[in-house]
């Protein structure tokens, strides 16, 4: 999608004035509905709706499950090796992004969509990939939780859905709950075998499922750089009016954890300007979204 | 005879076709347009209004891709200017053509299209322009749309900006270009869905035809014809805000968007200071919601025939 000139000119007139066409400010964020547990069957799960057009992104997580010879399920599990030390102990996160543009249906499938999804999996993997500390998936004997975070959006995948789908991510992960297992290394094989408690449900009737401190989690801001004018949470025909996107890994602290630019080059005092306000917002915009620490 | 709409979904039994075999004029119905038959019975294979012509039975879908009638009014986005003439994304079913011959040159100039004017069409339109325009034809072989821009009021489109919403929410109306009850904000309710709601300042001024077909004839910019980039005021910057907030509200609750219920919407968001509350309060929008659909129960939905006139929904003979 694109814009005329003079749509562009008017967008970045409303910029220069400090009030969009939408009404909001320049560094006001749209509201999101955050639904957590909207998929019963995966461990951890949350839908958000946002926009003006109620767009949905659905995120699920789960350890990936195989069946075993005896016919119980098997776990699939991180077994850190001794070369990567850096992640010795701790679990590992994987996202795969899915929409219909880049699903198997013939009749909605986009070819183009396909480098929209990988740079999504990258972004995500890159900033996301620290959404929660990852040495609480670690169990016992090398072994720990391999996490497979499946993102759904079933309209058009665009680097604007960034920040959503960051916000949906954590959503799911404050949803997350994971079965206790019992760790066990057989002497003699050297086979790590891995069973789950037996009672799910104690004697007292409350779960035994286990749950992970987001309290460090990190969201991923977007916001658009027009001149002198920071704008946040920018929509798609605002995205096509600035000069360059910034994205940028923040957690509620203030604490930055990567810069991304989207677009054209950005002088250093644009993009100083604009991190030192986000940094300056991040502990109101985790309470904004409802994530407070 | 009291009409009644019913509304089926796919697998919905609707009718018979009578004996096995039995074709033409002996069979009790016939299947039409979103039907199948199935073992003499006649199933509805759509979500949709069960419409019934004589023996023919049909299913029009409750929602379907924007189909243009001649003398539809559109807002379009130029997508390509070929040797002599435009492509014009009109979200419908494949894009309209605007032929070199169809627009009004500057000046009003009445003369044959020239290779000039072939080599400088980017100077008529180029390619992401919005433009609005009317339905000419649609060619009876090949459904192609051609459009037309052959009056003073159609024509490349600026100072504001554009907003697509259902277009099953737009109808047809005499008159789609609106001066809202917002000082100098105006909208261009395109039949197809795309809505253009633009500063206008010459909205609140009455301007007599004549002189703006006299202004352009001697080559003039009339105030009305005038879409030159211009700088919008803070409060018609709010005032435009309100009015999209307000297409959008309706658009979310699946109400008909026209002058009333545009103007309606405005006059209950009218003590509202920060427009971007009117999507966010509940308050609000219950408000827009309820006073609406009073309006449509008490002046549409108890006569029918009314409900034809406008285009809200066309009901045939009464089916049982």
């Amino acid at each position: 999608m694109e814009l005329s000139d003079s749509e562009i000119l008017f967008y970045q007139e409303s910029f220069k004035n400090g009030f969009r066409v939408d009404g909001r400010e320049n560094t006001q964020l749209r509201p999101i509905k955050i639904k957590h547990g909207s998929i019963p069957a995966a461990w951890g799960s949350a839908t958000i709706l946002y926009g003006d057009d109620d767009q949905e992104i659905t995120v699920s997580i789960k350890a990936k499950t195989q069946i075993g010879e005896n016919g119980s399920p098997v776990f699939a599990f991180h077994i850190s090796q001794k070369s990567d030390a850096k992640d010795e102990d701790k679990g590992l996160i994987k996202y795969y992004v899915e929409s219909i543009q880049t699903g198997s249906s013939l009749f909605t499938k986009i070819r183009a969509a396909e480098k929209t999804k990988n740079l999504l999996n990258s972004f995500l993997d890159k900033y996301m990939g620290e959404v929660i500390d990852r040495s609480e998936l670690y169990l016992d004997q090398s072994t720990s939780w391999l996490l497979n975070v499946d993102v759904h959006l079933p309209g058009e995948l665009s680097l604007n859905q960034l920040q959503p789908i960051s916000i949906a991510v954590l959503a799911a992960f404050q949803n997350l709950r994971f079965p206790q297992v019992i760790v066990t290394q057989d002497q003699v094989t050297n086979n790590v075998e891995v069973d789950l408690r037996e009672n799910i449900i104690d004697e007292e009737g409350t779960d035994t499922l286990e749950s992970v401190s987001t309290s460090d989690s990190c969201l991923l801001i977007q916001v658009g750089i027009c001149g002198d004018n920071i704008i946040f949470d920018p929509t798609k025909e605002e995205s096509l009016c600035v000069d360059t996107s910034l994205l940028v890994a923040i957690n509620s602290k203030g604490e930055v954890m990567g810069i991304e630019k989207i677009g054209n080059n950005v002088g250093f005092d644009a993009m100083k300007k604009a991190v030192q306000i986000i940094v300056e917002k991040a502990k109101d915009i985790f309470e904004f979204y409802g994530f407070n620490s | 005879m009291e009409s009644k709409i019913k509304i089926v979904t796919p697998g919905d039994t609707i009718g018979s076709t009578g004996k096995e075999h039995e074709l033409g004029a002996n069979q009790d119905s016939i299947s039409g347009p979103g039907t199948y038959t199935e073992d003499g019975i006649i199933y509805s294979s759509l979500a949709g209004i069960v419409s019934k012509i004589g023996k023919l039975i049909m299913v029009k879908p409750l929602k379907k891709k924007y189909a243009p009638l001649t003398g539809d009014i559109v807002v379009g986005r130029v997508v390509s200017v070929e040797h002599n003439r435009w492509k014009v994304d009109i979200n419908s079913y494949q894009h309209a053509n605007l032929l070199l011959t169809a627009i009004n040159l500057p000046g009003g100039e009445q003369r044959r299209r020239s290779d000039e004017d072939k080599s400088i069409m980017r100077e008529y339109f180029k390619e992401n322009d919005i433009i609005s325009a009317e339905v000419q034809s649609l060619n009876s072989h090949d459904s192609s749309i051609f459009l037309q821009t052959r009056n003073m009021k159609y024509g490349k489109i600026k100072n504001g900006f554009y907003l697509k919403v259902n277009h099953n929410l737009i109808k047809r109306m005499k008159n789609h270009y609106l001066n809202v009850s917002v000082k100098n904000v105006s909208v261009i309710l395109g039949n197809n869905g795309y809505i253009w709601i633009y500063y206008n300042p010459a909205a609140s001024k009455k301007v007599a035809e004549v002189d703006m077909i006299d202004a352009l004839m001697r080559g003039e910019h009339h105030e009305l014809n005038l879409q030159e980039a211009v700088e919008i005021p803070k409060e018609v910057a709010i005032g435009l805000s309100k009015v999209r907030n307000c297409i959008v509200v309706l658009d979310r609750l699946n109400l008909p968007i026209f002058e009333y219920s545009i103007n309606k919407s405005l006059e209950l968001t009218e003590e509202v200071e920060a427009p971007f509350d009117i999507l966010v309060n509940k308050e609000i929008i219950n408000s827009i919601e309820d006073a609406i659909k009073d309006y449509i129960n008490e002046n549409y939905l108890n006569n029918f025939s009314s409900l034809k006139d406008e285009g809200i929904m066309e009901v045939d003979n009464d089916f049982n």
